[in-house]
């Protein structure tokens, strides 16, 4: 009988070579991505320590660092971070850290810069932060840029279509969240979302215009924002925030007014 | 019944019902699944055993399971046996991965089912994930998950023989970077 691919897959299976090796470092990322599911970002990062494979496997399929401070206010283990399409390559927290500190470089304004170094240390050292929202990112590495499209925390006790729900929080949580638009003009900050409030208050800024603006609206609203840039407006959408159900868009009209859209109920709520 | 072939060319019939638990089977006894069946057919011709099984002319299904040995497979079929009846997680893996409930509890049974060395449950959950039987695969994974818990690194890496490829100055580094998890 011809030697099989049966036979050949045991022979090499049951090498000597292969004796030793580990069977949880053979696993296929797969299967290790959703061991790591039931672990806490705590017992995640513990695994990070373990070998190059775990370590890059748990930054390139969640941020890690981003996930530990999510962790890190967050003991009861109900949240998942998900981090949806992040291209090209894997990112980590000082790479992202590294895009900010850029990205105020970039915009070199130094209230902007003031103002995300504030919101950096506030939100990220703020213990009662119990969520974050991160779309339309970008994170550098090794002098190129990467995607980082859209990042979501699933509450997964409690997951309804319109996205992760934070009715599980413990009382007294404050939810927050923030988003930049690839173009880096636009931060929309959520803030004050506190269990059992119906409200929760937006924060949108502008370097462009300078323009600020501060909307409280209802939880289950959704609102899209077109934002304006001095060459005109894109075409292309700009960002999707799905923290509460919070939609940012850029318009291609040629006005320079910031304009906030309630998608519900298609009204202009700000321009 | 369906018939069962493992890498160890030991044969096993099963109930259909039992193993449907597999999604992988049950994709290939509808036929849904082209590449499962085309798969399946090139490993029949590749492993003599099928073709002498098909030459007896049993009308039954042969399923060859090349990654599976019959030790391992006995294991899985208990599981399936057990769970006979049940139904099956609905959904492609996104939904089942929110209705997850992210515990590691297991229940009582499922608990004594996979209290076994650590090279058997390894071969069960390389088995799960082969022939997409999702609840085990968790049962696994969830086992693996407890055993992870509540170690250090290098605990775990004595329990699982992971061998550290980080050099002293990498490790300092990821340590920098994880200190708020040492602390708690």
């Amino acid at each position: 009988m011809p030697v099989t691919m049966v036979e050949i897959f045991l022979l090499i299976y049951l090498s000597p070579k292969n004796m030793n090796v580990s069977p949880l470092s053979n696993l296929s990322v797969e299967i290790i991505v959703r061991l790591f599911s039931f672990l806490l970002p705590k017992e995640l990062a513990q695994c990070a320590h373990l070998s190059k494979r775990f370590l890059t496997i748990i930054r390139t399929t969640s941020i890690l660092t981003y996930a530990l401070e999510l962790g890190k206010v967050n003991l009861d283990g109900t949240y998942f971070l998900n981090f949806q399409r992040i291209e090209n390559s894997e990112c980590n927290s000082s790479d992202l850290l590294a895009v900010l500190r850029k990205r105020e470089h970039g915009l070199s304004t130094f209230t902007w810069n003031e103002r995300w170094d504030t919101f950096v240390k506030k939100k990220f050292n703020n213990l009662q932060i119990c969520g974050s929202v991160f779309t339309g990112g970008y994170a550098h590495k090794d002098d190129e840029w990467y995607h980082v499209d859209t990042i979501y925390v699933y509450d997964l006790h409690n997951v309804s279509n319109n996205g992760p729900t934070v009715t599980t929080l413990s009382l007294n949580a404050v939810y927050s969240g923030y988003a930049v638009d690839p173009g880096q003009d636009l931060l929309v900050l959520i803030e004050n979302y506190v269990v059992g409030d119906p409200f929760y208050k937006l924060h949108f800024h502008t370097l462009s215009t300078g323009l600020e603006y501060e909307y409280t609206t209802l939880k289950q609203s959704v609102i899209s924002v077109w934002l304006p840039y001095a060459d005109g407006w894109s075409s292309q959408p700009l960002i999707d925030i799905f923290g509460d159900n919070l939609l940012v868009k850029q318009h291609n009209s040629k006005s320079s007014d910031m304009k906030i859209i309630n998608w519900k109920t298609a009204q202009t709520l700000f321009r | 019944m369906v018939i069962l072939a493992t890498s160890d060319n030991e044969q096993f019939n099963v109930d259909k019902e039992v193993a449907e638990r597999s999604v992988l089977i049950k994709n290939m006894l509808e036929g849904e699944n082209p590449i499962a069946l085309a798969v399946a057919f090139v490993y029949m011709k590749l492993n003599g055993s099928f073709i002498r099984h098909e030459d007896v002319g049993e009308s039954d299904q042969s399923i060859p399971l090349p990654n599976i040995t019959s030790p391992v497979l006995k294991k899985v079929l208990e599981y399936c046996e057990h769970h006979r009846g049940e139904p099956l997680p609905s959904g492609d893996t996104d939904n089942a991965d929110d209705v997850r409930k992210r515990t590691t509890d297991i229940s009582e049974w499922d608990q004594k089912f996979i209290t076994v060395d650590q090279e058997m449950l390894f071969e069960i959950i390389l088995a799960a994930n082969y022939l997409d039987i999702k609840p085990l695969l968790d049962v696994g994974c969830k086992t693996v998950a407890n055993m992870i818990k509540g170690k250090t690194p290098e605990e775990i890496r004595k329990l699982f023989n992971i061998v550290n490829d980080f050099t002293p100055e990498e490790e300092a580094q990821i340590k920098k970077e994880n200190e708020w998890a040492e602390d708690r």
